[in-house]
């Protein structure tokens, strides 16, 4: 069992929150447990179902959010509060799901290079039709229009009912074990 | 997982509530008050990949090539996860389709694509993933071609 040295990197919600009105502000915590330095970028994702897929985009994403800081270093063993600025565009309908994201990569030789990314679910629930992959049952503040719930990291626990539907596609291709 | 527990905090979803002191006293004795203690457990993921590279070794147009890699990703979110996979084309002298690339025999994609899932939380200490690349080198220039994986661990 390989054990992984490099590129671990770990984030942690911060508490929920609930916000109406259009715009959320949201600290996480990103750490890198691993044993080099780390350029980490930092990307709003949009986790969203097209054409019966789920698939991330990023242009749809940095319409939703600002990650301050985005770009940043993080030595082994160290970590730092980022912030996330939600403001909900002009005109947006429906549940959204968004991904705040971020990269690590350290140099290496070879002809593939790999990154790696970890994320925080952000949801945001907006009256209309939705395409969001994860279907959202989250609580929304009432008394204003539109509501906008936005649940930050572990509020998304309680409201993936539809996640199975990614879930259960998976493709079975690979060999998958538990370490011990 | 050690690191889990460091980043407890109070105040998120998914708390966790214990009650002590019941309130329990005997028939003479003194009653006693009830104590409630609360804590919140945040969400925490990680995901840590085996190498930051894939070296496919070399070879002639026709010739297949093969490769390793792995990660390993930890949450603790009851609704469990998914890892999204994506690709640039290959770069060099001159360039050709990510899609050249196999992941489990189906073509590595420009757009992210599942590559794994779970609809459960981690064992604490785990999941750990390998993927198999292969890649039939295609009739191009000599020289060496590069591309980048990002792979995308979206919890919940």
């Amino acid at each position: 069992m390989p054990v992984p040295q490099i590129a671990t990197f770990k984030l942690a919600a911060a508490p929920a929150a609930t916000i109406a009105h259009g715009s959320a502000h949201e600290t996480l915590i990103v750490a890198n447990e691993g044993k080099h330095v780390q350029s980490i970028a930092g990307v709003m994702q949009s986790y969203m179902r097209v054409g019966g897929r789920c698939v991330l985009t990023r242009s749809d994403g940095s319409k939703w959010g600002k990650i301050t800081p985005s770009h940043f270093k993080l030595g082994p063993n160290t970590s730092r509060e980022v912030h996330v600025a939600l403001t909900v565009p002009h005109g947006a309908k429906g549940q959204h799901d968004l991904l705040a994201s971020f990269f690590g990569q350290v140099p290496g030789h070879g002809s593939v290079h790999v990154r790696g990314s970890v994320g925080s679910l952000l949801d945001v629930k907006l009256p209309g039709k939705s395409n969001a992959c994860i279907s959202l049952s989250a609580p929304v503040t009432h008394g204003g229009s539109p509501l906008v719930a936005i649940i930050i990291g572990v509020a998304v626990v309680a409201v993936l009912a539809t996640v199975g539907v990614i879930l259960r596609s998976r493709r079975n291709r690979r060999n998958k074990s538990v370490v011990s | 997982m050690k690191t889990l527990a460091k980043l407890a905090a109070v105040g998120a979803s998914g708390a966790l509530l214990a009650g002590i002191g019941a309130g329990v006293a005997s028939a003479d004795g003194p009653e006693s008050d009830n104590a409630t203690v609360t804590v919140a457990v945040d969400q925490a993921s990680t995901f840590a990949l085996d190498s930051p590279t894939i070296d496919l070794g070399h070879g002639l147009a026709g010739m297949s090539v093969t490769g390793t890699d792995g990660y390993q990703v930890t949450t603790n979110d009851p609704n469990g996860w998914a890892v999204q996979v994506s690709g640039s084309d290959f770069v060099g002298p001159e360039t050709f389709p990510i899609g050249t690339l196999q992941l489990g025999g189906s073509p590595v994609t420009a757009t992210p694509s599942t590559d794994d899932s779970d609809n459960k939380p981690t064992p604490v200490a785990g999941t750990h993933v390998n993927d198999h690349f292969a890649m039939t080198i295609p009739n191009v220039r000599v020289g060496a071609y590069q591309s980048t994986l990002t792979y995308n661990f979206v919890p919940g």
